[in-house]
């Protein structure tokens, strides 16, 4: 970046800073034919050395000098501020000078041109003359309301029916100052000078200068001796007499004139002589045309750097455009030159440094079109081109050395009196062989396209060029008068342009309208982290992440929660896609909420469980308790009665023995009412215990009693509990029957659980419970009394295993 | 502010790097501190034997560039004085009274122009 503004400084110095600056007491010659004046002038201003002007009038003013002009220059100038004195002493009017040994015409006025059919010139072509004649013509031909489209139709009709030169000195009629005719035929010419009827302008030569002038006396006497009309209207001898028609300016005329003479130059060669219709015309013409291709050359280099894929591509492009923009900045740099100098001569030169190198250039593009980039082998064919460049260009800048390519005469004007030497035939053979070599290797690419568009183009472009050159050789206007440095830009831009169309580099057009409907976020970052293209949804990529992500690709980067970059690298960047996690996120918090929510809900069930369980097992102590109640009751309520009645009761021993039997069988009733909620089995040994126990308290009561349990192993609660209550209720029985001894054995036979009794009385007159033989027989056992001739037996049978298969 | 920032930078930093990152409490975007690379982080990865050496040494480095990224941040970032949130420079405004974040300054309707963009 430094080094482009470095060269963009040199370039403004090199445009700017370049003209000499010189100071001093000089007195120049501005206006063409001013030089009579001068030199009549110098004696007469002690310490001034006459020059001719190096630049422009009012440069030459603001550096000191003295400038001798005409009124139309100095009045304006000075009323913007350039030159504060002007002094005024020759009154030159424009006339007709007719050479009367060439035409007997009668000539009066400007009107009078146009019959005669004789051809008319002006006595110079200078832009300052210019101006002057046709003011002079304008007023002329219309003194109330002059205006230049009269004067150019004047010049033109006189064009194509006699004939008009601007440099015609040599015409029979000619349109001059006074003086300057009057100097003619004081050099022996024969011309009649004629102030036209239809009016003339006279304008004021004089000084115009920054500083006050001290002339010394006599200068009138001087201008009349030197055959100079006096500002005053005093003339020598040999003017004509008669200056009726002649009007000068006044101080309000100027503004009027400089916009009815401004572009003279311009308009005369395009309407009047249809010259230059294709080209620049005029200084500011040129100038401007200079800088508006130079700028249109940049925004194409622009354009197409954008469009480039190939970074060698890429780099024959920028050389390309530098090459035209030098070639045109040099070429207007060489424009502003005052003089036909050696700079201006070296600035000549210098354009074959930019117009040889085109070919060379155009020639290396199409070497590298069908190559890969960065092929090495690529260079080997392309040094003998760059080497014949470089050499043509040494023997052009060292022409002044030996004058092989441009011939002219030392000192001489060589701009307009020069001829070419063999050098350059051969500089330009050379340059014509690698255009040739260039095009031949386009078409040849051309017809290898696949594309019908690639055959065309570069096709196209070899055709429209032959055209060109057939009409510059025809000298048809449009490619004769067009300006050939610039023809020969269009036509590099355009050869590119045709490569570029023609598919044969390849480019990134259609890039802008993939990133335009790309679904995904996609973004193309350049080197500096700058945007160089993105998708239309895709957010920006602010400095931070780009340089984190430049720091670290491979991890993706968080621009918010719901966004997210990742990065791959291209060449020259990066390419940054983003990642939409909104619906991620969204689905990770439907999920966190689920989850919660279900968590909550088990909560809630688990909590609802153990309420119900709770409250089931409630319920089941409070029905246990009630089934409890409703199997105790009745033994409680007997039990009670009991109680009630032993105080009358005359054995109460034995009743006594009774109820504690009583309650012995409701606690163990109590502890099997319990085990068989608890679903477990009861041991053998524990029953028989409990046998024993029952026993134990029927002794106490008189009652012999004796209990035996077998192996039996464990029983199920509810076989055990009918065994118990049989052993209770025969006990019971034989208590209060008093049928002693009692003997009582429980054993297992086969599948059969049996539980014998041999009581000492006749059972024959008790009957045990109803509840007991109901369970008895819900279980599909049976209780049966026996007897045995000198004894009674009772047996319970049970299934072992609980109730039987019958 | 030091301490609010330093409560606020996120560790994103790797083996290879230390960086840091900021999230704006208005717009939600995270700015991220410039990258700042391991000393070691080459022979780190062929020293096993010196893992204990320059697991110290990556802790040292980290505090600094800790240190480092929150001066970074210090100049991007303010502490909005009503909601005393911390908010990026596109989302602070300067307003003719006080200086507000975007969210403050639109509820009190103070106009404002953000301190970058």
């Amino acid at each position: 970046m430094k080094r482009r503004w470095s060269l963009l400084l040199l370039l403004c110095l090199l445009l700017t800073g370049c003209s000499a600056a010189t100071s001093g007491e000089h007195l120049i010659s501005a206006a063409e034919g001013s030089g009579a004046y001068s030199a009549a002038l110098l004696p007469f201003l002690p310490g001034y050395a006459l020059r001719d002007g190096e630049d422009t009038l009012y440069a030459e003013v603001s550096q000191g000098s003295a400038v001798t002009c005409f009124d139309v220059q100095a009045i304006p100038a000075m009323a913007r501020g350039v030159g504060r004195y002007w002094y005024p002493h020759v009154l030159a009017t424009v006339v007709l000078a007719v050479d009367r040994t060439r035409t007997d015409a009668v000539i009066t006025g400007w009107n009078s041109l146009r019959e005669i059919g004789v051809p008319v010139g002006m006595s110079s072509f200078s832009v300052v003359r210019n101006m002057l004649a046709m003011g002079a013509l304008s007023y002329g031909l219309d003194p109330e309301k002059p205006s230049k489209r009269d004067a150019l139709d004047f010049l033109e009709h006189l064009c194509q029916s006699g004939g008009f030169e601007l440099d015609g000195s040599d015409a029979p009629v000619l349109i001059c100052l006074d003086y300057e005719a009057a100097a003619w035929n004081r050099d022996g010419g024969t011309y009649e000078i004629i102030v036209p009827v239809e009016g003339t302008l006279s304008y004021r030569m004089g000084l115009l200068s920054d500083v006050p002038l001290t002339l010394d006396p006599g200068l009138d006497e001087a201008l009349l001796a030197a055959g100079l009309p006096l500002e005053d209207g005093e003339k020598p001898s040999g003017f004509p007499s008669d200056y009726r028609s002649a009007r000068t300016l006044s101080e309000e005329d100027y503004d009027r004139f400089l916009i009815l003479t401004g572009d003279s130059s311009r308009d005369l060669r395009r309407q009047v002589f249809h010259t230059r219709l294709y080209t620049t015309a005029d200084m500011r013409e040129h100038i401007l045309a200079a800088l508006l291709i130079t700028a249109a050359i940049l925004l194409w280099k622009g354009t197409v750097s954008h469009r480039m894929v190939r970074h060698d591509i890429r780099r024959v492009v920028n050389v390309l455009s530098w090459l035209m923009v030098g070639w045109l900045l040099l070429r207007l740099f060489k424009y502003q030159l005052p003089q036909e100098g050696a700079l201006c001569r070296v600035c000549w030169y210098g354009y074959y440094l930019f117009q040889l190198a085109l070919p060379v250039a155009l020639l290396y593009l199409t070497e590298i079109l069908d190559r890969t980039e960065g092929e090495k082998r690529l260079l080997r064919p392309l040094w003998p081109p760059f080497v014949v460049y470089v050499l043509s260009v040494l023997l052009v800048m060292t022409n002044d050395l030996h004058q092989l390519v441009f011939r002219f005469t030392p000192g001489g004007s060589w701009a307009s009196d020069y001829c070419y030497g063999p050098g350059y035939w051969i500089v330009m053979v050379f340059s014509l062989l690698f255009l040739a070599s260039a095009l031949w290797r386009l078409l040849r690419q051309g017809c290898q396209s696949p594309s019908p568009r690639g055959r065309f183009l570069p096709l196209l472009f070899c055709t429209g060029l032959l055209a060109y050159l057939a009409a510059y050789i025809k000298r048809v206007p449009l490619a004769w008068e067009s300006d050939l440095t610039v023809n020969i830009c269009i036509l590099s831009v355009l050869f590119f342009e045709a490569v570029l169309h023609g598919g044969l580099i390849p480019v990134n057009t259609q890039y802008q309208r993939l990133f335009a409907s790309a679904p995904i976020n996609l973004t193309l970052l350049d080197a500096d982290g700058r945007t160089v293209l993105s998708s239309p949804g895709a957010r920006p990529v602010s400095r931070s992440v780009w340089q984190r992500l430049r720091t670290d690709m491979q991890q993706p980067l968080l621009r918010d929660r719901d966004t997210q970059f990742h990065a791959v690298p291209v060449r020259s960047g990066m390419a940054v896609w983003q990642e939409d996690l909104s619906q991620l996120n969204r689905l990770q918090k439907e999920s966190q909420d689920m989850q919660t929510r279900l968590e909550a809900a088990n909560a809630l069930l688990r909590e609802e469980g153990e309420v119900k369980k709770r409250l089931l097992a409630a319920e089941a102590n409070r029905a246990l308790f009630e089934q409890l109640d409703r199997d105790m009751e009745r033994r409680i309520a007997s039990l009670s009665h009991l109680i009630e009645a032993l105080p009358e009761e005359a054995r109460p021993g034995n009743l006594t023995a009774y109820i504690t039997l009583c309650l012995c069988h409701i606690k163990r009733r109590c502890n099997l009412f319990f085990l068989a909620r608890q679903g477990e089995p009861l041991p053998g040994d524990e029953l028989g215990m409990y046998l024993d126990e029952l026993a134990e308290l029927a002794r106490y009561g008189g009652l012999k009693t004796l209990l035996r349990c077998g192996q039996i192993g464990a029983l199920k609660i509810r076989s055990a509990a009918l065994c118990y209550d049989f052993a209770f209720e025969t006990i019971s029985w034989a208590l209060r029957e008093e049928a002693s001894p009692l003997m009582g054995y429980l054993e297992k036979e086969g599948s059969q659980l049996a539980f014998r009794f041999l009581p000492g009385g006749n059972p024959g007159r008790w009957q045990f419970s109803r509840e007991l033989t109901a369970a008895v027989s819900a279980l599909g056992g049976q209780i049966v009394c026996k007897d045995l001739d000198d004894a009674f037996g009772i047996c319970l049978t049970l299934p072992f295993g609980g109730e039987s298969s019958d | 502010m030091t301490s609010l920032l330093s409560s606020h930078l996120e560790d994103c930093s790797t083996s290879q790097y230390f960086c840091f990152s900021v999230r704006c409490e208005v717009c939600g975007e995270y700015w991220y501190s410039s990258s700042i690379p391991f000393s070691k982080a080459a022979q780190a990865a062929q020293h096993q034997e010196k893992k204990e050496l320059y697991d110290a040494i990556y802790q040292r480095e980290k505090e600094r560039a800790k240190l480092a990224a929150g001066q970074e941040a210090r100049e991007r970032f303010s502490q909005c004085p009503v909601c005393r949130r911390l908010v990026c420079d596109a989302c602070f405004l300067i307003c003719d009274e006080m200086d507000l974040c975007r969210e403050c300054a639109a509820r009190m309707k103070e106009p404002g122009e953000p301190v970058a963009t």
